[in-house]
């Protein structure tokens, strides 16, 4: 070293903080290359490494390779205390290995281990001898056998696995880890003598389907130490795990409840809660149903795949041709939810959604078959005795097929419906007179049933008080019943749509569905039938555009780069994704709720579900549009087939703008009984000073709103910032519920903008709320990439809370400040002016 | 406008003001608690700095004196916080690699916050990106094996 460089020598001159600071401006693998330079620099490195890196977290070994991650345990191995790596990103088994045998020769003090799908190798487990923690996600087989069985020398003190349920075998070992404090498993069997032997256990977090009350309450009871227990809620175990929150296990197994009493209301369903997404408008959300639903046990599921197989097979096989009766009748899909006792199959709302995924990918088909169903529903809703021993069992067979007669082309003026029906005082009958229109029939060979809501005037109450609706179950035979034409439908053209006209159809009072003049409150029942059992449908065509666009965009290449690897195509498949994941997060939870409680209100869960899925398979669907290009557009192509059936289902039954108003006007009548003297005090300030006053001091704001649902608890740990975007969104929905009411007073129901505003922000916080209820269990018991369900979810969390505030903060600023006002204005020249009102811009004015 | 002054190693007087001197701690902490008289004369004395690197010091202070004072907690800042101001790049860059060296020392000896950032962080722009032979030709380092512990 000659005496000039001397003068600036960094490796000896500087200090060795100016060195840790230079150190810590270099990325992890700039910095190993630079402890390789000379000892001083490694023993800087090192000792900046002991407070740096004593903790390897995910983000950080995302970053280095196999290679450098080996260079950098190798300079620092011994001194890292921990090693977290959950996701998978680039699943390569061998790299995993890899990772796994370099921190395991370097890493002599780790006392923390977190690694996602290992290959491990139980030999070399045992060295990790200061090991407390262990994380881990390992797929079954002997391999696990033999590492849990490596375990039992360390001195663990927190497990956590992941993946397929434990066997008996694998249970025991762990159960013989006896230095225990916190265990996270999911195991098939029970052996509660074996679990006993973890005295020192604090915290215990199992999945185990089978476990009894009794078994429960000798585990809580024999457990000293034990202070949280938290057992998700599933089917098998309904009994004991009366919530799925933790609880403190010594004061629960006090006033556990006598386990017969707790299954008999298993068996009934029960009794209703308060109606989940109508109470988010009045800022309250109930937490416990948070756990998604399993109104499935596991033997009925297992049954109910194996029926479900031929249908499977059949649809498998035979794509694309023509459906003939004999076949679907055959194979039972009309009779899914027929009763038992009347031939069917006696399908839940859950079990026959499943059972009808199948023929989903035939939205025709599907169409007619679901159009059925929904009547068959009604029938075993509202029919007494009588209609259903007299139509039930044809229906179940398929030798009757039914839909429903509702719509018309031209609606009198000022009346729901021309359809009119008028009893005779003497004859005891009615007479129906009108037509009907988008009526759905029956395949050729069945003969049809046909459910109209007619207009009927109320003899007891004369004058337009008695108008009042009335359901008919009319026969497709009966004298005067006649099918007019055909329409030329844009989608779903394999579906026969007909015009119906009915010339004085006589009908008796045992055809009148539910009870004479209260058509109107029946119908509503009716759409939350059709609305649920039609999202399957708009399910069913996205998850297929979907695999098309897929299959379209990994097989193509553009200008030398597959499609897959464009920017704009991975973020078009990846929210086609999150829509699909929350459409059937929300009917599955709809449908739970509906099984699983009596008498549940559900109706604005099951028109947000179908008004959710129809703007996001719409919006998936022209997407198409821009990807595929003419293409998408070809006679007969798959992708115009799906465009014109999206187009169509958008349409069929309601319109989405119709579906938003319903939402959000039966939200805002449920909050309204809720929220009237608050409301009261806030409209008159001059005569309640102290309620303004404690609103302006209340430091709760729209950006930053308080809230205390806690919500986080009842999901998984992973879960708890998407768990609070909820919360955040509730408290923002209420808020602008209040504040409407305040602004507007009963005139809300003219403000159909900011209504629709209302609508949306309740349906992205269900679609939250059911994705992420939904991801939470799939992670908890371990289903294959649950990782990526919960990525999934919080990324429908994150869009939904920026979406939510960026309407409530549109409803907060009122119509001057947002565009209301300039739009409001301008249709009042657009409709002076019959339409475009502006002259050619090239006009001269002199 | 009080003005202080300031002695290089070289027995060179710079004369500056007070606020530009207080962007180091060391100087701001002897005005401060040693109350310097106003109407002494007295010069302050450092004698580890260079009249060269004093100029470059002074050049730097003078363009941050109205920085914010830096915080006092002596945590490790975050590798990659923020980044490099465009007067900062200019000025580094126009240094070499010897004054460099110097104005990292006289950053480190007067405890100039900001200024032991900037060296830093070039330093380390020097660093990334290259292997051990690199680097070890860059700072003129001679190889030696590495045996500790291994």
């Amino acid at each position: 070293m000659g005496n000039s460089s001397a003068k600036y020598d960094f490796e000896t001159g500087l200090s060795d903080s100016c060195w840790e600071l230079v150190i810590s401006y270099l990325d992890v693998i700039s910095q190993v290359r630079l402890a390789q330079v000379s000892k001083r620099l490694y023993s800087i490195f090192r000792n900046y490494a002991k407070r740096r890196y004593k903790h390897l977290d995910e983000k950080l070994i995302q970053m280095l390779s196999a290679e450098e991650l080996e260079q950098l345990l190798q300079l620092i191995g011994d001194q890292v205390q921990s090693y977290v790596k959950y996701s998978c990103g680039h699943a390569f088994e061998q790299l995993y290995r890899r990772h796994f045998e370099i921190i395991v020769r370097n890493c002599k003090h780790l006392e923390r281990f977190a690694l996602y799908k290992v290959l491990l190798c139980p030999e070399l487990m045992s060295q990790l001898s200061q090991l407390q923690h262990l994380w881990l996600r390992i797929d079954a087989g002997a391999l696990r056998s033999r590492l849990l069985e490596s375990l039992i020398p360390l001195q663990l003190e927190v497990l956590v696995l992941r993946g397929p349920q434990l066997n008996a075998e694998e249970t025991k070992y762990i159960c013989n880890i006896t230095s225990l404090k916190e265990l996270d498993i999911c195991c098939a069997q029970t052996p509660i003598e074996q679990f006993l032997k973890l005295q020192q256990l604090e915290k215990l977090h199992m999945v185990m389907p089978w476990i009894t009350d009794d078994q429960f309450l000798a585990l809580i009871k024999g457990l000293q130490r034990l202070q949280t227990i938290y057992v998700p809620r599933s089917a098998g175990s309904k009994a004991t795990a009366t919530s799925n929150s933790s609880v403190n296990a010594q004061q629960w197994a006090e006033e556990s409840r006598s386990p017969e009493e707790a299954s008999a209301a298993a068996q009934q369903g029960l009794p209703a809660r308060e109606p989940l997404v109508k109470n988010f408008f009045v800022g309250l959300a109930d937490n416990e149903l948070l756990g998604y639903p399993e109104v499935i046990n596991r033997e009925d599921m297992a049954s109910l795949q194996n029926a479900l197989l031929p249908v499977k097979d059949y649809f498998a096989e035979a794509p694309l041709q023509p459906h003939s009766l004999e076949n679907l009748q055959q194979l039972g899909l009309y009779g899914l939810n027929v009763p038992t006792d009347y031939d069917g199959k006696g399908y839940a709302w859950s079990a026959s959604l499943m059972a009808s995924e199948p023929e989903s990918n035939h939205t025709s088909l599907a169409l007619s078959l679901q159009t059925h169903r929904v009547v068959v529903d009604m029938l075993r809703e509202l029919g007494t005795p009588e209609q259903q021993q007299k139509y039930l069992p044809e229906l179940g067979s398929g030798k009757l097929v039914a839909s429903d007669a509702i719509f018309e082309y031209a609606p009198p003026e000022n009346d729901l419906f021309g359809t009119k029906a008028s009893y005779d005082l003497d004859k005891h009958t009615w007479t129906l007179e009108g037509e009907k229109a988008f009526v759905v029939m029956a395949p050729p060979g069945a003969s049809q049933l046909f459910l109209v809501l007619a207009q009927t005037q109320n003899i007891n109450v004369t004058g337009e008080l008695g108008r009042e609706l009335t359901l008919f179950l009319v026969d497709g035979k009966q004298p005067g019943v006649r099918l007019g034409e055909t329409h030329a439908t844009f989608g779903c053209r394999e579906a026969v749509m007909r015009r119906i006209h009915f010339d004085q159809v006589q009908l008796s009072n045992q055809q009148i569905l539910g009870r004479a003049y209260e058509g109107n409150r029946h119908s509503e029942q009716l759409m939350r039938f059709s609305r649920l059992r039609s999202t399957l449908l708009g399910i069913g065509l996205s998850k297929r555009l979907l695999n098309h666009l897929t299959n379209f965009s990994v097989e193509t290449t553009q200008c030398g780069v597959q499609v897959k690897d464009l920017e704009m195509t991975k973020v078009n498949l990846s929210q086609a994704m999150c829509s699909i994941y929350a459409m059937e997060s929300m009917l599955y939870l709809t449908a739970g709720l509906m099984d699983e409680f009596n008498n549940q209100d559900v109706t604005l869960e099951t028109a947000i579900t179908k008004y959710y899925t129809l703007q996001q398979l719409y919006a998936i669907s022209t997407q198409n549009l821009s990807l595929l290009g003419p293409a998408s557009l070809h006679s007969g192509q798959p992708a115009e087939l799906a465009l014109r059936d999206s187009a169509q289902l958008c349409t069929q039954g309601e319109s989405l703008t119709t579906l938003s108003m319903f939402i959000a006007l039966s939200g805002l009548q449920h909050a309204g009984i809720r929220m009237n003297e608050g409301v009261r005090k806030l409209r008159n300030p001059l005569f309640n000073p102290g309620s303004i006053f404690s609103k302006f001091l209340s430091s709760t704001s729209l950006e930053s709103p308080k809230t205390n649902m806690r919500l986080a608890e009842h999901v998984h740990p992973t879960l708890e910032a998407p768990a609070q975007y909820i919360e955040h969104s509730v408290a923002r929905l209420n808020m602008a519920v209040e504040l409407m009411f305040t602004r507007y007073g009963n005139s809300v129901v003219e403000r159909q903008h900011e209504l629709q505003r209302l609508a949306n922000i309740a349906t992205i916080i269900y679609a939250m709320w059911a994705s992420i209820a939904r991801a939470s269990r799939s992670y908890c018991i371990g289903l294959p990439l649950a990782d990526h369900e919960l990525l999934t979810a919080t990324a429908i969390c994150s869009q939904g809370r920026d979406d939510v505030l960026r309407l409530a903060m549109e409803i907060y600023n009122g119509n001057y400040i947002n565009n209301d006002n300039n739009l409001l204005r301008l249709s009042k020249q657009v409709a002076k002016s019959k339409g475009y009102f502006a002259v050619h811009p090239l006009t001269f004015n002199f | 406008m009080e003005r202080i002054k300031l002695e290089s190693s070289e027995g060179e007087i710079f004369e500056t003001d007070v606020q530009t001197a207080k962007c180091s701690m060391v100087l701001k902490t002897m005005l401060e608690d040693c109350c310097l008289d106003k109407a002494d004369d007295s010069v302050v004395s450092l004698s580890n700095v260079s009249s060269n690197t004093l100029r470059y010091v002074l050049f730097w202070a003078e363009h941050h004196k109205n920085d914010d004072p830096p915080t006092d907690d002596d945590a490790m800042p975050e590798p990659a916080a923020g980044s490099i101001s465009p007067w900062d790049m200019e000025f580094i860059s126009k240094v070499d690699q010897s004054m460099l060296f110097q104005l990292m020392l006289a950053a480190h000896y007067l405890d100039m916050r900001g200024l032991m950032d900037l060296t830093c962080r070039a330093v380390a722009l020097m660093i990334n990106n290259k292997s051990p032979a690199e680097i070890r030709q860059i700072f003129n380092i001679h190889p030696q094996p590495l045996d500790n512990g291994e």
